[in-house]
């Protein structure tokens, strides 16, 4: 670098600061709003201010955040951010390096984003910005969130069944018990859901098991065979079976080539096994189809690059989201009807759905998942102390939370506060003498499926869910209470503000467990250690509130000695929440009030409803929370209204273009118009429709028909630009620049006047 | 019975043999040409080590594990072993980070590793003619389902492998398909193939429908079931192997059922590999910060607090070192049952033509940071390295090793994760 260039960097570095402007760019009007709504709020506010602020561990860095909350704090910080978007090492943005975790010297807090996620976009986006990459300001435009506009981030997708979903749909479709889903390898976790669609990974241990659980299922289900069909067994027969059970497998009509393809499987199999052994066939393919599996979001085109969700596609919307299973008939019968896609339609059929009976399970789900319940079951407890912490104790304290949410949801007044506020709850006997309830059961109460009656919890310590044994037990340690796993619980499931990975390098062990010692004691160095401090501020001042709460979760309001234990608490760098509080109770009070948690609880709601980890939804997550707040934080009207979102039936695809014609029901038809067909020779007729284009290579679809009278054996022989990667429904054979594709079992013969399709991709 | 299938099982196994002295020449290896290992294990425990209880005493070839410490219970293995001490992840630190670069070495897609994993890297180079392409056991290792602290092996970027957690339900998929008679497996084969030709020509029809990133996925599946349908038509095993036997039926996820689950998982591990089924496989005990307690040894905290105590706390360390001795003797009776079992390919034993990896996420368990962290490496005449040693490096990047056992298996390449921390081999092993 000459001195010239030096002298005018440091000219303009200075002028920056003062106009905003850089040495290559003005940046964008709108930088400071893309800075506010895509990194601030969804990430740095939270996520990079746990270390990078005065006092944290971050806080010798160059980058030092302030608080929300303090006057001016968002430019500051949005000045800070955009210096280190303008610094470079090998021509990339150190804002970029250092959270995707690829600068040189590494990033004290660990990965924060993944280098293709939307996250690591958004501020490579602002880096563009404000380096002036041309088109920056135009391509990254903030997309105000229009009420009845598309989501941004509503992408069309294919979602998996989980192995709840997987289990509780075989069970609907074959009226039997299904165990099969569980022995499936667990779901990638996303923020502790199950259900994220984009990271769950097929791998051959998966498509093995599935292949299993396929002919097992299909297996027992020969058994109910007369509850699919009523017909006499026979070809007839088993093509009404292709269409009825197939409806209720792909959760929508088959199209003809579907029925084709599964009446030439039956053909063939009945042939030397007969009209069982062709069903049996049927079922084990059915379960194994991507139709099955995956729900789609596909959606129809409806012009411009939006897409709107099918009416059978918005009944496995519902019933998935309520029910954790396929449609029922009821759905089907409004999908077949089209009478399924006005939000009063989707309205008056989650109300419904909501109310039934069958809705408990997906409950139960979304707090087992919400409150970490599963990791009870193995929390390891020390026998010697606690001899009668038995496994009914742990399964009635489940029972108590799933029971309870269940109630204020149906019985109680449906909002969040009374799951802070409850005076009551429900327990086995043996689980209200272990807790030692001094009040006995409600008198109206009757006794539950799982034999829980509602108690009265006067003058028993306890309240609320936070005081339910399933939370403090699992958030504890086999001798102890523990304040960390407590607190962080706190933190990431009720605020929704990950903790970062504890800083290498430092041991800190805590002092043994003692009679003598207060357990906040043990926890001194945390507080006195600036590097431990600085996130342990974030978790042990909310942990030391449960501390009247024993490993096991009894109500211990004192030492052995005597003496009371100090149950005072406080909520930091949560700028809504913030405060100090005395126990259980305190807290609570506080969840109740705070906007913060709202956010979260509505949060945790669109990560659960929509399979997404919530990261790139924040039109969605806004206007969820809005709906929730207006709605005096009712839970039940809370899930309604994921249902009632834009969000929830629209979705944008990539292409542009007019719509596709409103299909007749069961209409299937895929997308891309009819492109030039090229010559070809052969003895069928061809049209050859452009599948997908992404410039390195293409996929073409080929309707091949037969235009004689008589039945053919079709062949064709084309010229296909670049080398085909693979092609379906079709074998192929090259030859220099020609290319010869022939049918294969099932369609390679043709009736006169007959058609079917094959597709090919291939690289440029 | 068994049935054999059509196709001569030792198809691959020529090929690689063959490439051996070939890779010697390549890798500038001048030693008298050791054959290239036929199969690779990966075993891996969670939480690092505390070093002054871990190491060997001695020198490089005259070393053994000091009385009381976490490996004693390897002396009888020492001829074995090759101890790899001070290899460091460069610029990777803590649980998860560890356990993401443990055997990817920070390989993005860019990488000639393409960011897999080091078992499914070397699985996708010679495990195209066995039934599966590779086999991962795990033991307890899905309690907080799948996430970068609970999975170790990659078949893409970002994309895990899971392992099977259920012994019972390995076994019905490792030996389940064997017996019955040829005629009826013969036309289940054919059932099957059909059924997946039909599936697959959805996939395929289906993921003309879909967006870029949908697609992936659907290749992923139609990957996957390519996988499943090649595991039904290869044969199911070598002639003259021994059927395992069914574990019995337990909890799985049981705390007190992590010893039995272990050894059930180690014993189809070694059928599957004795019965050439794959040719790489892994066991992976629990997951990084695991949650177990070892109440089976004595100590009533979980293996993480325990991996925690500082150096004034003995009886916590000491606890540790009961834990880690425990898994010694698991690697122990793994290594011993290779020993036991003869190589029905090529005469010897298993452990002569195995490569046996030890790996763990983090150095010391105390700082959760990986430096120096504690590598064992364990075959016999035919697995490529020369064993019986203890190797003292300072620092040396580990993705050196990874290159190493890429070589091992016959699989060349220059450089095994992110070149931009290293490039080449470790030297010393050969």
């Amino acid at each position: 670098m000459t001195l010239r260039h030096l002298a005018l960097g440091a000219f303009f570095f200075s002028a920056a600061l003062l106009s905003g402007c850089t040495a290559d760019s003005d940046g964008c009007p709108d930088d400071l709003e893309f800075f506010r709504t895509r990194m601030w709020e969804p990430v740095m506010s939270t996520q990079c201010l746990a270390c990078h602020k005065s006092d944290g561990l971050a806080a010798d860095t160059r980058l030092v955040l302030r608080p929300p909350g303090e006057p001016g704090a968002m430019e500051t910080n949005f000045m800070k951010v955009r210096a280190l978007a303008r610094e470079k090492v090998d021509g990339v943005p150190l804002l970029l390096l250092k959270p995707s975790g690829a600068h040189p010297q590494g990033h004290g807090g660990g990965t924060l984003m993944a280098q293709n996620s939307s996250r690591y976009e958004n501020f490579r986006r602002f880096a563009d910005r404000i380096n002036g990459a041309p088109g920056a300001c135009e391509s990254s435009a903030l997309v105000a969130c229009d009420p009845n506009g598309v989501d941004p981030a509503a992408r069309r997708r294919l979602r998996m069944l989980t192995r709840f979903e997987y289990d509780n749909t075989l069970r609907d479709l074959l009226y039997l018990e299904s165990q099969w889903g569980k022995s499936l390898p667990a779901e990638e976790v996303v923020n502790g859901f199950d259900n994220n669609a984009d990271t769950r990974a097929v791998g051959q241990l998966l498509t093995d098991r599935l292949l299993t659980a396929a002919e097992q299922a299909a297996e027992a289900a020969m058994a109910n065979l007369s509850r699919y069909v009523s017909c006499a067994p026979g070809d007839a027969c088993a093509q009404q079976f292709i269409q009825s059970f197939g409806s209720r497998a792909f959760r929508r009509p088959l199209t003809d080539a579907e029925r084709t393809r599964y009446q030439s499987l039956y053909t063939s199999v009945a042939q030397e096994d007969g009209y069982t052994g062709g069903i049996k066939a049927i079922i084990t393919a059915m379960l194994q189809s991507p139709h099955f599996l995956y729900r789609t979001e596909l959606g129809q085109h409806t012009g411009d690059g939006r897409y709107e969700l099918t009416d059978y596609e918005v009944a496995s919307e519902l019933s998935y989201l309520f029910w954790g299973s396929m449609p029922d008939e009821a759905l089907f019968a409004k999908a077949r009807a089209g009478t399924l896609h006005t939000q009063e339609q989707i309205s008056a059929e989650a109300r419904r759905m909501l109310a039934a009976p069958r809705s408990r399970p997906m409950l139960d789900h979304f707090v087992s998942q919400w409150l970490e319940l599963e990791r009870l079951d193995q929390a390891q407890k020390d026998p010697l102390l606690f001899a009668d912490f038995s496994p009914a104790i742990r399964s009635s304290m489940k029972a108590e939370t799933l029971e309870m949410f269940n109630h204020v949801v149906r019985n109680g007044s449906g909002q969040l506060t009374e799951l802070f506020s409850a005076d009551y709850t429900f327990a086995t006997d043996t689980l209200a003498s272990f807790y030692g309830l001094p009040s006995g059961p409600v008198n109206s109460s009757t006794t539950t499926p799982s034999g829980l009656r509602m108690w009265e919890l006067k003058s028993s310590g306890r309240g609320g869910i936070l005081s339910h044994g399933s939370i403090l037990a699992s958030q504890a340690t086999p001798q102890t209470s523990s304040p960390i796993r407590r607190g962080k619980l706190i933190r990431e499931r009720m605020l929704c503000q990950p903790l970062p990975p504890p800083p290498p390098g430092l041991n800190v062990q805590l002092s043994p467990v003692s009679a003598d010692l207060p357990n906040r004691q043990r926890f001194q160095e945390h507080s006195t250690n600036a590097a431990c401090s600085s996130c342990h501020q974030l978790m042990d001042p909310i942990g030391f509130g449960f501390e009247q709460f024993d490993s096991v979760g009894r109500y211990k309001p004192q030492m052995p000695s005597g003496q009371p234990i100090d149950a005072s608490g406080e909520v930091r760098s949560s700028s809504t929440t913030n405060g100090t509080f005395t126990g259980v109770d305190g807290l609570q009070q506080k969840l109740a009030e705070s906007p913060d948690v709202h956010a979260c609880f509505s949060m945790q709601w669109l990560r659960f409803g929509y399979g997404v980890s919530g990261d790139d939804d924040s039109c969605a997550a806004d206007q969820l929370t809005k709906s929730f707040r207006q709605q005096q934080m009712s839970i039940p009207e809370l899930i309604i209204s994921l249902t009632q979102l834009p969000r929830f039936t629209q979705r944008l695809g990539n292409t542009t273009g007019s719509a596709d014609p409103r299909p007749g029901n069961g209409g299937n038809t895929g997308g891309g118009g009819t492109g030039n067909t090229p010559p070809a020779s052969g003895n069928a007729q061809i049209s050859v429709s452009l599948q997908d284009d992404w410039k390195a290579g293409y996929c073409n679809n080929v309707k091949v028909t037969n235009p004689g009278t008589t039945s053919l054996t079709w062949r064709v022989t084309m010229t296909v630009e670049g080398t085909i990667t693979h092609a379906w429904n079709a074998h192929f054979t090259t030859s220099g620049t020609q290319t010869t594709f022939t049918g294969i079992d099932w369609n390679g013969q043709l009736e006169a006047g007959a058609s079917t399709s094959f597709g090919y991709c291939a690289n440029r | 019975m068994i049935r054999i299938g059509r196709r001569q099982f030792t198809a691959g196994l020529g090929a690689s043999l063959l490439a051996a002295p070939l890779l010697r020449v390549l890798s500038g290896e001048a030693h008298a040409a050791t054959p290239v290992a036929k199969r690779l294990i990966v075993f891996f425990t969670p939480n690092g080590t505390v070093h002054r209880y871990w190491r060997p005493t001695g020198t490089e070839t005259a070393f053994s594990f000091p009385a009381g410490s976490m490996l004693e219970p390897l002396n009888p293995h020492l001829a074995n072993l090759l101890v790899c001490d001070g290899l460091d992840f460069v610029e990777v630190d803590n649980h998860e980070a560890g356990m993401a670069n443990m055997l990817t070495g920070g390989g993005t897609a860019q990488s000639t590793s393409k960011g897999l994993s080091v078992d499914q890297f070397v699985a996708s180079k010679m495990g195209q003619s066995s039934r599966f392409q590779s086999l991962e056991f795990g033991v307890q290792t899905s309690l907080w389902g799948a996430a970068r602290s609970t999975r170790m092996s990659y078949s893409a970027p970002g994309v895990f492998v899971s392992p099977e957690d259920n012994p019972r339900n390995a076994f019905q998929r490792l030996f389940g398909a064997l017996g019955g008679d040829t005629t009826t497996a013969d036309k289940q084969l054919r059932r099957r193939k059909s059924m997946l030709d039909l599936v697959r020509g959805e996939l395929n029809d289906l993921s003309q429908q879909v967006g870029t990133e949908e697609k992936r996925k659907l290749e992923q599946h139609l990957e996957a079931l390519r996988l499943t349908e090649r595991g039904l038509t290869e044969p199911v095993a070598l002639p003259g192997c021994p059927s395992a036997t069914a574990p019995i039926a337990m909890d799985a996820m049981a705390n007190a059922n992590f010893p039995a689950v272990g050894r059930a998982q180690t014993d189809l591990m070694v059928s599957a590999l004795t019965c050439g089924m794959t040719r790489v496989a892994s066991l992976q005990w629990s997951h990084t910060v695991a949650p177990q307690v070892f109440t089976w040894t004595g100590v009533g905290e979980a293996h993480h607090e325990l991996s925690h105590k500082d150096d004034a706390n003995t009886a916590g360390l000491a606890d540790l070192v009961k834990c880690e001795r425990w898994f010694a003797e698991q690697f122990a009776y793994l290594l011993s049952a290779l020993k036991a079992r003869p190589d029905l390919e090529g005469g010897g034993t298993m452990l002569d033509s195995t490569l046996v990896v030890w790996a763990k996420e983090l150095g010391d368990s105390r700082l959760h940071n990986c430096r120096s962290v504690p590598f064992i490496l364990a075959g016999g005449a035919s697995s490529y390295f020369r064993f019986g040693r203890y190797l003292r490096y300072n620092g040396a990047p580990h993705q050196k090793l990874l290159t190493s056992v890429c070589h091992a298996l016959g699989v060349p390449l220059d450089t095994f994760g992110d070149a931009a921390r290293s490039t080449g081999p470790l030297p010393g092993l050969v």
